[in-house]
């Protein structure tokens, strides 16, 4: 295992940053949630962030939460898809298809909410006094493995994730289909 | 993502009503004072243009991309569904889902791989070959398994070659001249006793003379000597059955099954035996099935076409014999047609 500053993977991976900063503001569009401010990518830390109001719906934090699990981890599947097969199978892939399994993996390893993310969920959703007890308690769960993610990304965890998604999900499913 | 309490950017507000546009009525429930127009509009904070041209451009290299994806993927799917065909000794579906495969990508090595043992273990010897050219200069090393088949296929080529190669030359010479080849033969079975395709030529002479034993002995020698030689099976099998030992002929069609599940020389060789035994609608079922496995081959037209005859199916049959006979392999065609016209007796 080597050491990379994390500065140096967030701007070799700066397409996953803003796919996760648009994913956030996505789920405020749908959650009807105002934005003040967003912050696609700025090479410092945080490399982005949404500045959005406090939710009247604590449900809605969850969802802009882990928004952008959902919607990098998307992208990175629909991204990778044609070209991880050549690739991945065959060993004949050209640069499109180099070029686009960068960036689905670079979009997956920050599929991952961050450290910031989890601590704002937990503030709103753990300490809020409208939070019902389900909620609560889904909470737990999903900000220790926000947590979890963030140490495990000192083991590139986060690379692991983006390459399983983008490389190993497409043979996994032609493997399942065959 | 941050959650911010005070509105960075506030309008003319007073302070009862929006924070933004001043409007006396916003809604409730919300820590920040905004009316609904205005919460909507700041919920849709406009996305910045680079990052859409950005979106644009990765949507449109996806879509560029997607052009070859259905070619890819079912290169894939038939790959993937050849190594499990492969795994279950179906080798005549295994070929056909690799060639299809290596239609698309022809340079695949492991495919080609793939393809040499299917075809070698259907006996399409030329097709096994060939796979071979895709090897030039090209090394794989985490594949021991595959590595260790592809030896043993290369190891059962040899069984395919007289061992004094220089004999290949006696036989063509002596292709028209029926007991001059024989003699040659058995004179060169003496020099070389463990050469396997000359025993196995041998005990074919053997088996045109009416030698079944002979014949029947050879097969077992060269069997024993080499598991895989799968013509060997077939005849084997046939001087059982003319010697009216149908289970021991079965016995063997089985064998040769095991090594490959679809192997058409098996099952037309029981379609062949259950004719002999009479069970004729059995003989029809099995010979659907071979011509379903390899439509194109003629050993598998002329055992449907044999099944169909004496299950009286003389339309079926003529336009089968119509097919037979434009083809270039007409091995066999003679005797069958002998069959047909009576003046050959199949059976008792």
């Amino acid at each position: 295992m080597f050491f990379v500053p994390g500065i140096i993977i967030t701007i070799v991976t700066f397409p996953g940053v803003v796919a996760h900063e648009l994913a956030h503001q996505l789920f405020c569009r749908l959650c009807g949630v105002a934005v003040f401010e967003v912050k696609y990518f700025q090479p410092a830390n945080p490399a982005g962030y949404v500045i959005h109001e406090p939710v009247r719906n604590p449900v809605h934090q969850l969802w802009i939460g882990i928004g952008p699990f959902i919607v990098n981890t998307l992208l990175a599947v629909i991204i990778a898809f044609p070209a991880a097969i050549p690739v991945m199978k065959f060993s004949s892939g050209n640069a499109l298809d180099y070029l686009l399994l960068y960036l689905s993996i670079s979009i997956g390893m920050h599929a991952f909410p961050s450290i910031g993310d989890a601590q704002t969920m937990w503030n709103t959703l753990w300490h809020g006094e409208d939070t019902p007890k389900w909620l609560k308690v889904v909470t737990v769960p999903v900000v220790g493995i926000i947590y979890a993610g963030a140490m495990g990304s000192f083991f590139w965890l986060d690379l692991f994730y983006g390459m399983g998604v983008s490389l190993g999900l497409p043979v996994l499913l032609i493997k399942l289909m065959a | 993502m941050e959650v911010n309490d005070n509105i960075p950017a506030q309008g003319t507000a007073g302070n009862n009503g929006c924070q933004k546009c001043g409007t006396p009525s916003y809604e409730e429930g919300y820590k920040i004072r905004l009316c609904a127009p205005c919460r909507r509009g700041l919920s849709r904070y406009p996305i910045k243009k680079e990052v859409l041209w950005a979106a644009l451009g990765v949507g449109l290299l996806v879509l560029f991309s997607l052009v070859k994806f259905p070619k890819s993927f079912t290169a894939g799917l038939n790959y993937e569904r050849a190594l499990k065909l492969e795994e279950q000794h179906k080798y005549m579906s295994a070929e056909v889902a690799l060639r299809q495969t290596l239609k698309d990508y022809p340079e695949y090595l492991q495919g080609a791989c793939h393809y040499m043992i299917a075809a070698y273990y259907n006996d399409h010897l030329v097709e096994a070959d060939s796979a071979r050219e895709h090897w030039a200069g090209k090394t794989f090393n985490n594949e021991k398994e595959l590595i260790e088949q592809v030896n043993k296929v290369l190891g059962g080529f040899k069984n395919y070659s007289f061992k004094d190669s220089s004999f290949h030359f006696v036989r063509d010479s002596l292709r028209n001249d029926n007991i001059a080849y024989q003699t040659a033969l058995k004179q060169y079975v003496q020099q070389h006793p463990e050469d396997n395709l000359a025993n196995y030529l041998l005990a074919d002479q053997y088996f045109d003379t009416h030698e079944y034993a002979a014949a029947d002995s050879l097969c077992d020698q060269v069997l024993t000597a080499a598991p895989d030689f799968q013509p060997a099976y077939s005849l084997l099998a046939a001087a059982y059955r003319e010697e009216k030992q149908y289970e021991k002929a079965t016995k063997v069609c089985n064998q040769l099954l095991k090594l490959n599940a679809e192997s058409v020389v098996a099952h037309t060789s029981l379609v062949r035996i259950f004719i002999k035994q009479k069970l004729d609608k059995q003989a029809l079922e099995k010979a659907q099935y071979s011509y379903s496995l390899a439509p194109d081959d003629p050993s598998a037209m002329q055992a449907l076409a044999l099944a169909y005859h004496f299950n009286r199916q003389t339309k079926e049959r003529d336009a089968l014999m119509a097919r037979l006979k434009h083809n270039a392999d007409t091995n066999g065609l003679a005797t069958l047609q002998g069959v047909i016209a009576g003046t050959i007796t199949y059976r008792d």
